[in-house]
């Protein structure tokens, strides 16, 4: 059955994340390359992208741009070709499964002024337990989690993983804000 | 063999007084070698890079293979930049630059923490800024990550 899915269906799990210094990221990659006077970093062959319980990135090929030592962020990241990034999200309640995401795409680029990552090529997608989204752009807000969808956009929902989100979210004497937000259909 | 010392010698010290000190670079004799040796590159008065290692054998002109190379770069202001070491590699000092290869392991760091590298099979041309490794590399970068769903921390 494919229905419409609403962008809330995916935000509405806990965002809370404890605060906690970031995990080292570990990176393979079949071949390497620094050139210092950019600050650019360029992994190809196999490159895989580890930050553990977190975020996994596979890819053909990675660039990474940081120019500034001031703050050890990159600038930007452009992956290509084959490209997948599973991001693993908290459980909104003790004892749940945690959420998992996968991005699917040819290119994924992020850009840390405004902290989007925007996915595009061939069957860009985003495969949540709610359901699926597709777009010929599909734009993943890292801060707010917020995702969008723009050009031929259709999303398929999962409709017994959202009942059974939404029995869990029934309310409570004290619902939180995250998982008490109704899910928007269209 | 006798153990050799050039310690503190600037890169043109060192090759000039290489070949009196060890004979021609080209032969590469077992006399040849040098030990334990330690060496700084400058260029216009500015340290480029310190070098240190175990064994020395002149490989040609300004070219040396060199047994736990030990290597610290650095940048225009003086801030330390990139260190690397290799059990075994070969060093070309170019004017003010060098160029080291290997086939073997070797093992880098950004001075500022913002990666380290282990891999097998490296080039490292300090005169174009870029340092290739080329196989099974392993990288473990400190990052400060956006986390998903979560603004990232100033």
């Amino acid at each position: 059955m494919k229905t419409p899915l609403s962008i809330a269906a995916f935000l509405s799990v806990s965002l809370a994340l404890a605060e906690e210094p970031a995990p080292p990221v570990r990176i393979k990659s079949g071949t390497w390359e620094f050139d210092y006077q950019s600050g650019t970093q360029h992994y190809w062959n196999d490159v895989e992208v580890m930050l553990p319980g977190l975020l996994k990135l596979s890819c053909a090929d990675l660039v990474t741009v940081q120019q500034s030592s001031t703050n050890n962020r990159p600038d930007a990241l452009v992956a290509t070709t084959n490209v997948i990034i599973e991001i693993t999200r908290p459980p909104s309640k003790p004892g749940d499964a945690p959420l998992v995401l996968r991005a699917y795409g040819d290119r994924a680029v992020y850009t840390a002024t405004n902290e989007l990552v925007t996915l595009t090529g061939v069957d860009p997608r985003i495969v949540a337990p709610q359901g699926t989204t597709r777009g010929r752009v599909i734009t993943y807000d890292l801060g707010t989690g917020k995702i969008r969808a723009t050009g031929g956009h259709f999303s398929e929902l999962n409709l017994d993983v959202v009942r059974a989100m939404r029995r869990t979210n029934a309310p409570t004497a004290n619902p939180s804000p995250s998982t008490a937000a109704p899910t928007e259909r269209k | 063999m006798s153990a050799r010392k050039a310690r503190g010698t600037t890169l043109a010290g060192w090759c000039l007084a290489l070949p009196l000190i060890a004979g021609p670079p080209s032969q590469g004799t077992p006399g040849s070698a040098l030990r334990d040796w330690s060496f700084t590159l400058q260029k216009d008065g500015r340290v480029q890079a310190r070098f240190k290692g175990g064994r020395a054998i002149p490989a040609g002109p300004r070219s040396f293979d060199v047994e736990n190379l030990h290597v610290d770069t650095f940048a225009a202001d003086g801030e330390a930049q990139i260190s690397a070491d290799s059990p075994s590699c070969r060093v070309v000092v170019t004017n003010g630059a060098f160029i080291i290869t290997s086939p073997g392991p070797v093992k880098i760091a950004h001075a500022d923490g913002r990666f380290s590298v282990e891999g097998v099979g490296f080039r490292w041309d300090h005169g174009a800024g870029r340092l290739n490794v080329s196989n099974r590399v392993e990288t473990v970068a400190r990052v400060q990550a956006s986390i998903p769903g979560q603004k990232a921390r100033p």
